[in-house]
């Protein structure tokens, strides 16, 4: 069983004990995630990788608690995630940020309304609430014009903010980043991860970066964990997975990302579509 | 760019929908006040006999004559609209609480409960509706109180279905599940993430409910079954008008227009609603362009030999919707390409690649129109009419791979048959050739047992044997030149990694020109020889792919510090770049790139910048080139 | 995930385990319409004997046809009884002709099912080439006038309830243009305009239907690979483009000739057609229930068979459903 090297004695935010997710009954059951244990010590960045079918983003929403788990534990500063779940009124300790910014924003509500939601309603007055709110918007560097505006008259970078925004209004202590930055062109992505990393310092989050993009992840991860089909195949330290991997499939991952260093090149004879030129119809 | 031109569509539709909800708005006016005002004013000549006038035809006293009690059926039918339009609005109200009530259920009721709701309503929609119309009359009782619960209940199940379909589409929602992690009461969620996006639908059917309840309440009565004298409404009136047809047509015909009217009037309604909530589809499907000969430049030369596609101020563009003009998206590109090169085009959304390419091998979308100084392929201008011919010679010349993999195969045909359908067509090959080729080229892309799988159907395949078929469906024609738009953006890093791997390979073994387009530049700079950066419609820079770190236009050294690569410095920020790239419709003056330049002076806000050529195999449109030494975050917003 | 080796000890034949699932639910569909008519009566408030002799007959006669119906049982044996006898063909007699049901159908479904059939397949015949024409001819917004001249009219004729049309039409054709005759089933003329009359609405919408679900699959990928390989308009339109509207058409048409069962019932009303729905509107009426209950049972089973044949060829033509269906 592949698990973490984190040491024993530092203090954990978010534990992953032995997780399975199986989907269906009986024959024609799947195992979107098997067996899998990781651990995020407060204040780290554990950036998750795998392609499509890997399973990162079921975790995501198993950790999450929007996905029953079959098997396994989840514990966030050491208590059971499920004791801790949200209730009405009362947000739970882990909040998260969705991938596609046009479906992730309930479209009939303002920005200051979607995140004023996610403050508390009867500790709060509505003038604090709406403090809290703008000082949010700045947090996230957004405008805060901004607030009176509906997502729809938003581009996809800013969508994204404000769902980061809503994410943090609870004074979450972990924040599951699912895929964040891959709906967004490459000229707006810089600045959501330059955030993202800002935010980590200054609020001591942890945070669980989820991404197929493996530079993006190496970009922003204190570990790295990569998962194939399901299961957890290698897990450690950022650059080390990365320059060192031990698993063949983190291998292949690692060899396939585009290395303009590195161009793609044919071989030379028999590369198989000769028949094409040479002989083409049978 | 699709956006930006899709949104325009959609303003139109919503004006035009406007159009159709006014109609029908006021349509329903004029019916409510008919059936708050007939009562009240006509019930003398409606209700009272005339025994000295009966069965009379249309005349100036009697518009549409007299029954054969001698009333004026014009006031009877005007009179008859309060009795049918309640009646419809009852069972609409039965129809619409029932279901709404029921179609929430299952939200509500967890797994068990909700399967068993949908079982229950999927059964009773099984039925025919009028089936359960007379079957509820038998239970209710003859007359209009028991029609009305009668025709209410039998809309319910199909009321419900809705409300259940759209509360499931919602509830499944990133928001919501948002909504549910930040704390949101349950009675929260459903009052302001749920219904609010569900009303405009639910308003919608329960519109075409009304209109519907009309109509069948109408046959109830027609039939006998509803309305009972000395009570009349339309239904009823054609039921009694049918048997006098001959004699007095206008008694059974009146009736059966008001409701045909009446029932538009709601039909009408709900479409409006419909429509302007709704969304146009996305894609701009292809057509044969129209091509505008433009003056030709004095320069012009003729097309090149061993060029295999050459482009020379190539503009393409839409009809403005809200104007009368026209929003140009490509504006001035020359592109060249070789024998057997691999050209790359970047660019990000709305940069105009994705039409550029389509204009220059004749794909362009309707209503999109060219123009350009010199376009053609392999020696043969595209510019002219179309022809069987130049089809053939871009069939047989020309392949095109597009994005999403998944889709480009028709799920409804063998895959073996879609493979070689160009070469079969266009090069007249045998049913067995063809199978042989088929399953040749299947196994040229490693695609295991291809005599079976040739017969397949593309769901029995996996994805990335699908993208290897649209590869081997592209190779068929061995092209002179392989155009591909963004084949690898939705593909797993490792599957990109085979894909481009496997281009390579077939543009060394056949002599292929590749013109690949992407956003993303470092897979570019993995497969091609000279990459195009695209900002805005225009080519902003030109280089080989051996100088990318070297390049000068700040835009292309923006994106480079964008995106991370393998090697970049884990500490340092990334770079961004702030704002938005302009509008198509915008007055453009100057560089299109000045607003978002951090090297941008007054020249370059009022000025175009011109091409100029950097040295050997490089041009850049800027007034401030970089120099290659200038580290490329330097300068950047980070 | 599952092993190859797993799976292939485990795997069911889909079709095997298609057609469980699908004769299951008819079965249970069955047995939900069965008990329904059973209850109709039931449900009936008051003496539902009572109501269709009238209140003038002795109440010893009264009495005497409860006890034929069998509703002075307990309810169960009710059920039972009622079930047994409609395995053995027997349902019931007409309260008020007291002629055997069956007969009654036997005689007058013919007509009916005639009437349905043919204007089912006219339906086919016209809706699913106009509606793919129109798909083409509007594409990407072309000829907007034709889009609006088509959804206009098929919104009114899909609006338009059948008898409205049909007695428009015996208006026009029979009354003023006195070319066919007004009403019964007399020659093969005569069932022109009941034919038109039942199927106009159902081909306007499906027409309707076929069009959206062609332009639908017109902007897919395949069919812009498609024209990218240069092929000709008939190829694109009649290879790739109509078998992929195949299923959604299919699927609508069986609700469709449901739905042409149950207009039969007005159609038949106008033009004297000697079918059921002349016969259950007269029981109703004359609150013959044993007649009625009849009646809606083989309606209600013609409608679920109708289904079943639906899914059946569907599950041929498109074997990823059957598949995909759980």
């Amino acid at each position: 069983m592949i698990t973490s090297e984190v040491p024993t004695s530092v203090p954990l935010a978010l534990e992953v004990r032995e997780l399975d997710v199986r989907f269906g009954r009986g024959r024609r059951a799947t195992s979107a995630v098997q067996n899998v244990s990781l651990s995020i010590p407060r204040g780290a960045l554990l950036g998750l990788v795998g392609e499509s079918g890997s399973g990162k983003s079921t975790l995501a929403r198993a950790v999450a608690g929007l996905v029953r788990p079959t098997h396994g534990d989840i514990l966030i500063h050491g208590i059971p995630a499920d004791r801790q779940r949200s209730r009405r009124g009362h947000p739970g300790p882990l909040q998260m940020v969705f991938q596609d910014p046009s479906s992730s924003l309930n479209p009939r509500l303002t920005v200051g309304q979607a995140i004023a939601d996610a403050l508390p309603r009867r500790s709060m007055s509505s003038a604090t609430r709406w403090a809290e709110v703008l000082r949010l918007l700045d947090v996230v560097s957004l405008h805060r014009a901004l607030a009176d505006r509906r997502p729809a008259d938003l581009s996809g970078g800013q969508r994204q903010r404000v769902a980061i925004a809503r994410g943090l209004a609870p004074r979450p202590s972990v924040l599951v980043c699912d895929e964040i930055t891959s709906a967004l062109d490459v000229s707006v992505q810089g600045a959501i991860l330059n955030l993202i990393a800002d935010l980590r310092r200054e609020l001591a989050l942890t945070i669980l970066f989820i991404s197929h993009n493996l530079a993006v992840v190496r970009h922003v991860s204190d570990e790295i964990a990569v998962m194939h089909q399901g299961a957890l195949v290698e897990i450690g330290e950022a650059e080390s997975v990365l320059r060192s991997p031990q698993h063949e499939y983190t291998r292949s991952l690692v060899a396939a990302v585009p290395d303009p260093s590195d161009p793609i090149r044919p071989q030379p004879s028999s590369g198989g579509f000769e028949f094409l030129v040479d002989s083409p119809i049978p | 760019m699709h956006a930006t031109i899709l949104t325009r569509r959609r303003r139109l539709r919503g004006f035009q929908a406007n159009t159709i909800a006014i109609v029908a708005i006021v349509m329903i006016g004029a019916i409510t006040l008919t059936a708050v005002l007939a009562p009240v004013l006509i019930s003398q000549s409606a209700n009272s006999p005339d025994t000295a006038a009966i069965l009379q035809g249309p005349s100036a006293e009697h518009w549409l004559g007299t029954d054969n009690l001698g009333r004026d059926v014009l006031a009877r039918v005007l009179y008859a609209t309060r009795l049918s339009l309640l009646l419809a609005l009852g069972a609409t109200a039965i129809a619409g609480s029932c279901g709404i009530l029921i179609g929430s259920l299952p939200a509500v009721l967890g797994r068990a409960g909700g399967r068993a709701v949908t079982t229950a309503l999927n059964m009773a929609v099984a039925f025919p509706g009028l089936l359960l119309v007379l079957f509820l009359a038998v239970i209710f009782g003859v007359g209009a109180q028991g029609a009305m619960l009668a025709v209410g209940f039998a809309q319910a199940p199909f009321f419900a279905r809705i409300t259940q379909t759209l509360t499931a589409s919602v509830a499944g929602k990133d928001y919501v599940a948002a909504a549910k992690l930040l704390g949101v009461g349950p009675a929260r969620i459903l009052g302001r993430y749920v219904l609010p996006n569900v009303a405009e639908p639910l308003l919608v059917n329960l519109s075409v409910t009304i209109g519907q309840s009309l109509l069948v309440f109408s046959g109830l009565s027609f039939l006998g079954l509803g309305v009972q004298s000395p009570d009349y409404d339309w239904g009823r009136m054609l039921g009694e008008g049918l048997t006098r047809i001959y004699s007095a047509p206008a008694a059974a015909l009146a009736p059966g227009i008001a409701v045909v009217i009446a029932g538009l009037a709601f039909n009408l309604a709900g479409d409006g609603l419909a429509k302007s909530v709704g969304s146009g589809n996305a894609r701009l499907a292809t057509a044969r362009p129209v091509f505008r000969q433009r003056a030709q430049s004095a320069t012009a030369p003729g097309p090149h030999a061993d060029l295999v596609l050459s482009v020379r101020n190539l503009e393409v563009r839409f009809p403005a919707r809200s104007s009368s003009g026209w929003v140009r998206a490509v504006n001035g590109v020359d592109l060249s390409v070789s024998r057997g090169e691999a050209v790359g085009v970047v660019g990000e959304s709305g940069s105009g690649k994705s039409l550029m390419t389509a204009a220059a091998v004749r794909m362009l979308p309707y209503p999109g129109l060219a123009s350009a100084d010199e376009l053609a392929f392999d020696g043969v201008d595209l510019r002219g009419p179309d022809s069987p011919a130049l089809q053939r010679h871009l069939g047989t010349g020309i392949s095109m791979i597009f994005q999403d993999p998944m889709n480009a195969l028709n799920p409804s045909l063998r895959v073996g048959h879609q493979v070689t359908e160009a070469p079969r067509f266009h090069r007249r090959l045998s049913r067995t050739q063809a199978k042989r080729f088929a399953i040749a080229l299947l196994d040229a892309l490693r695609i295991p047992r291809p005599e079976l799988r040739a017969g397949q159907y593309p769901h029995e395949y996996s994805g990335g044997m699908r993208q290897r078929s649209v590869i081997a469906m592209g190779l068929s024609v061995t092209p002179q030149l392989i155009v591909a738009d963004e084949p690898t953006t939705a593909l797993d890093v490792t599957v990109q990694r085979q894909t481009l791997q496997i281009l390579k390979q077939a543009q060394h073994d056949t002599g292929a020109a590749i013109l690949f387009i992407s956003h993303d530049l470092a897979v570019v700079a993995q497969l091609c020889d000279r990459v195009l950066v695209m900002y805005a419609g225009e080519i902003v820079e030109e280089l080989p792919v051996t100088r990318l770190s070297a390049a000068a236009h700040p835009y292309t050294r923006a994106l480079l510090a964008a995106s991370p690569d393998m090697s970049t410095g884990r500490g340092a920020p990334l770079a961004s770049i702030p704002g938005v790239p302009p509008q198509l419709t915008d007055e453009r003056r100057g560089c299109s790139f000045a607003p978002r330049c951090r090297f941008a002076t007054e020249e370059c806000r009022t000025q175009t910048p011109p091409t100029v050529e950097l040295d050997e195999g490089r041009r850049v449109a800027c007034f401030h080139p970089q120099p290659a030494t200038t580290s490329l975050t330097q300068g950047a917003h980070t | 995930m599952n092993t190859t080796a797993q799976q292939s000890i485990t795997a069911t034949n889909p079709w095997v385990s298609f057609a469980v699932r699908r004769l299951g639910r008819f079965a249970l569909s069955l047995i939900v319409l069965v008990t329904a008519a059973f209850a109709m009566i039931r449900l009936i408030p008051g003496d539902p004997v009572r109501a269709a002799l009238g209140s003038q007959a002795p109440q010893a006669l009264v009495d005497a046809q409860r006890s034929t119906l069998g509703l002075d049982l307990p309810l169960g044996e009710q059920y039972l009884r009622y079930v047994g006898e409609l395995f053995a063909g027997d349902l019931g007699s007409s309260l008020i002709t007291r002629q055997p049901v069956i007969q009654i159908i036997a005689d007058r479904l013919p007509a009916t099912a005639q009437l349905a059939g043919i204007a089912f397949v006219f339906t086919l015949i016209v809706a699913v080439p106009l509606g793919l024409a129109i798909a083409v001819a509007t594409r990407d917004g072309r000829r907007r006038p034709v889009d609006i001249g088509f959804s206009s009219v098929t919104g009114i004729l899909g609006a338009m309830p059948e008898f409205l049309l049909a007695v428009g039409l015996v208006f026009i054709f029979a009354v003023q243009l006195k070319i066919f005759g007004v009403a019964g089933r007399t020659d093969a003329a005569s069932f022109i305009l009941p034919v038109v009359a039942l199927s106009s609405g159902a081909i306007a919408i499906l027409a309707r239907l076929v069009r959206v679900e062609a332009a639908r699959a017109l902007q897919e990928e395949y069919v812009r690979t498609a024209r990218s390989k240069r092929l000709p308009a008939r190829i694109i339109y009649l290879r790739h483009t109509l078998p992929n509207v195949l299923t959604a058409t299919l699927t609508i048409a069986g609700l469709l000739l449901s739905g042409m069962l149950a207009g039969t019932v007005l159609i038949e009303n106008v033009f004297a057609w000697p079918g059921l729905g002349t016969t259950i509107v007269q029981s109703i009426t004359t609150k013959d229930y044993a007649a009625v209950q009849a009646i809606v049972l083989i309606y209600g089973a013609g409608a679920l068979l109708i289904n079943l044949i639906v899914d059946i060829v569907l599950a041929v033509a498109d074997p990823r459903s059957t598949i995909r269906e759980s």
